[in-house]
């Protein structure tokens, strides 16, 4: 009868149950949200820098769009940028419209306007200054046509005949051409943006974006996609540029102990797999 | 003792997250129940902000006396006729409509973003791009990355000799590619745990449900602890 | 007369609204750009009841469940969050005008089920990640040990931790995303486009059928 070898801590690690490895990345990331540990931010990336440059340089009254992709799921990294996002274009004064392009995004437009301004359709620069469309649907066919003509809704959310509102009064051309910039938040896709706002009519493109998306907007980054908030990280970037820390900062310590947890996993695994190889060779 | 709405919708909120969270454990008759409730109140939430915007649409155009707008809902209830064996060709017809001008809104202007401008930025980046390797030798490498990987696409012959080292450097561009998008996926992933662990222990009363799920969950783990050991 | 009406006029159908819908992005002609608007607005309306076959099929396979089986939970869970917000979100829309965007009880089925529900399922995965890069991601070749280096790279640049570790994290994870990210980036837009372009070319000559679903 052969005897059985005993297994090496290596190998022992490896057949571990998969839940101790679930158990550790639960704790890994609610450590430090319970107990924060204060790691600084470092470096501001040169993404969130251009989008943030752009902004700040706008003159006010320029027009900002905002289009809201984010499902509950993006929300997370994309809702944090927006609030940060707009709160920089209220204190600059710009004119922010925003637009849902999917039917789970539009309270987070509702939780914006009251997150920032404390109020959303009884605000008094309601109609002036800031306008929310409501959902529009069928993504690129909806942005197209309302980039062709600002009035295509016909009503706001609320219900508001948008020829009424002092904020479509006296526009220049009525089209995406007075728009100055229009922010994309979601993690679908930036191309059908870049596609039908920037390259007809000009008006650069910037994002608040969850980071899976991040990778495809590089091609079109800084030329037409002028800058983003790279998920989490790039949000907390944002609020701390405008003085406004808030969910996205307060998550960066666990953001850095989970990528910190998984390179170890990474590291630890490859280390098992080439020391059990070379025992076995 | 009363009870106000907020807290009876976030025990809820913090219920569901738990129980889709007890899917780590083990499947479980919980991550089921609460699965079915998102798919059901998602599908009901699309609807209704669908209906209320198409509603928007046709009631501007029918309050100006344009009648002929009405037809609008006989041709988008044809989509019912996909359930159909005998009708099924009906359903065609809102499809060929919402995928044609899908399609016509699109194609001129995929062939300029997605064609002819990475082209041209390819070509402009070639000579002005400068992150962390001397110019112009990032552009370059650029450049260089793009049409290799495009290359390697190019499955309508054998890769032989300089073809193949070609070939493969395309494939190595497209790998660390990857590994780049990889890296950025788990970011994405990790802040939306974040974001779900905070609200589980800051939002109330969601620590007293996380006592609750941690209770049910030590049950579980020694009730087939104790089934393992018979 | 019946294969006309099956298949030839749809396809035809699909054939001049596409034409006309790009000749609307070509050409700036007053009358053109007003009829397209018109279309677009009437797809947008016409695409909507598409929400029909989804709300059908849960409630076929789910109804027929809970009627084999009344016992079955979840089918029975399943057809209560749909049915009653959506004929209560109706309701009050019909008969007291309120839309479901303002409506509170509405945006309290989205708070407490469809928001949590929708980011949980997503989060879980970075469980499966930790657990993939513990056991399955090896550099059994130089192709996974670029991908293992060059995402590790990418991880430690991204979290504020990793400036902590060494400072040149950042300057290598701005230089993979925006050199060999972007350049992969590109290769999979030009080789999306070339596949669509095909894709809709099948299409318009009628080759491609697949969007006709089932049946001849």
């Amino acid at each position: 009868m052969e005897s059985k070898k005993p297994m090496t801590i290596w190998e022992k690690l490896e057949n571990m149950d998969v839940r101790y490895i679930y158990l550790l990345m639960w704790v890994a990331i609610s450590l430090p949200i319970l107990r924060p540990i204060g790691i600084p931010l470092g470096r501001y990336s040169i993404e969130t820098l251009g989008l943030y440059n752009f902004i700040d340089k706008l003159p006010p009254g320029s027009i900002v769009v905002f289009i809201d992709d984010q499902s509950p799921a993006a929300a997370a990294e994309c809702h944090p940028a927006e609030i940060a996002i707009f709160q920089h274009c209220v204190n600059k004064g710009l004119k922010v419209l925003f637009y849902a392009s999917r039917a789970e995004a539009v309270p987070f437009i509702e939780s914006t306007l009251q997150k920032v301004l404390g109020a959303s359709k009884d605000h008094p620069d309601y109609g002036k200054k800031y306008v929310n469309l409501g959902f529009i649907p069928q993504y690129e066919v909806g942005l197209a046509a309302l980039a062709a003509n600002m009035f295509y809704t016909v009503k706001d959310a609320y219900g508001n005949d948008i020829k009424t509102l002092p904020f479509f009064q006296n526009l220049p051309t009525g089209t995406a051409k007075d728009w100055a910039i229009v922010i994309y938040y979601g993690a679908s896709s930036v191309d059908w943006v870049v596609r039908q706002i920037t390259d007809v009519y000009g008006t650069k493109t910037g994002g608040g974006v969850a980071a899976v998306l991040s990778s495809r907007i590089y091609p079109y980054f800084p030329d037409k996609v002028v800058g983003f908030t790279n998920g989490l990280k790039g949000a907390a970037e944002y609020e701390i540029l405008v003085k406004r820390p808030g969910d996205a900062a307060a998550g960066m310590d666990a953001q850095s102990l989970g990528h910190l947890v998984i390179v170890i996993f990474i590291i630890l695994g490859n280390l098992g797999y080439f020391i059990s190889k070379r025992r076995r060779m | 003792m009363s009870v106000d709405l907020t807290t009876i919708v976030n025990l809820t909120a913090a219920g569901i997250t738990l129980m889709l969270l007890s899917y780590l454990y083990k499947e479980n008759r919980f991550f089921r129940i609460a699965e079915h409730a998102y798919m059901g109140a998602a599908a009901a939430y699309t609807t209704l902000i669908s209906i209320d915007t198409a509603w928007t649409y046709l009631y501007d155009y029918v309050s100006k006396g344009h009648w002929w707008w009405w037809l609008t809902i006989p041709i988008g209830l044809l989509y019912i006729f996909f359930f159909t064996r005998k009708y099924f060709y009906l359903y065609r017809y809102p499809t060929a409509i919402v995928m044609g001008i899908g399609m016509g809104t699109i194609v001129s202007r995929y062939i300029k973003t997605q064609f002819l401008e990475q082209i041209r930025a390819t070509i402009y980046e070639s000579t002005t791009t400068q992150y962390l390797l001397p110019k112009p030798l990032d552009g370059i490498l650029i450049s260089i990355g793009v049409l290799t990987a495009l290359f390697y696409f190019y499955f309508t012959m054998e890769f032989k000799g300089p073809l193949n080292t070609i070939a493969k450097i395309g494939r190595y561009t497209l790998i660390a590619g990857f590994g780049g998008s990889f890296g950025l996926t788990v970011m994405a992933r990790i802040s939306l745990f974040i974001g779900r662990v905070r609200f589980l222990y800051f939002t109330h009363p969601g620590p007293y449900i996380c006592v609750v799920a941690a209770i049910m969950l030590i049950a579980s783990i020694t009730l087939d602890y104790m089934k393992k050991s018979k | 007369m019946s294969i006309v009406i099956r298949r030839y006029i749809p396809w035809i159908l699909a054939v001049i609204l596409t034409f006309f819908m790009a000749l609307d992005t070509l050409v700036l002609e007053k009358n053109i750009n007003a009829y397209a608007e018109a279309i677009r607005k009437a797809q947008a309306i016409i695409g909507t009841h598409a929400v029909i076959i989804s709300i059908t099929l849960f409630t076929r396979i789910h109804g027929r469940r809970v009627i084999k089986d009344p016992k079955r939970i979840e089918s029975w869970i399943l057809l209560i969050c749909l049915w009653i917000p959506l004929i209560w979100g109706l309701g009050r829309y019909a008969f007291y005008g309120v839309k479901p965007t303002v409506e509170p009880s509405i945006q309290q089925v989205f708070s407490a089920i469809v928001s949590p529900g929708d980011s949980t399922i997503y989060s879980i995965l970075v469980f499966f990640i930790a657990s993939a890069a513990y056991r399955a991601f090896r550099a059994r070749s130089m192709e996974a040990a670029i991908l293992l280096i060059a995402g590790s790279i990418c991880m430690l640049g991204n979290a504020p931790v990793g400036e902590l570790i060494w400072s040149g994290f950042v300057p290598l994870k701005d230089w993979i995303n925006n050199v060999w990210v972007r350049a992969e980036a590109r290769v999979i837009i030009i080789s999306g486009l070339l596949a669509t372009l095909a894709l809709y070319v099948r299409i318009l000559l009628g080759y491609e059928r697949g969007w006709m679903g089932r049946g001849e």
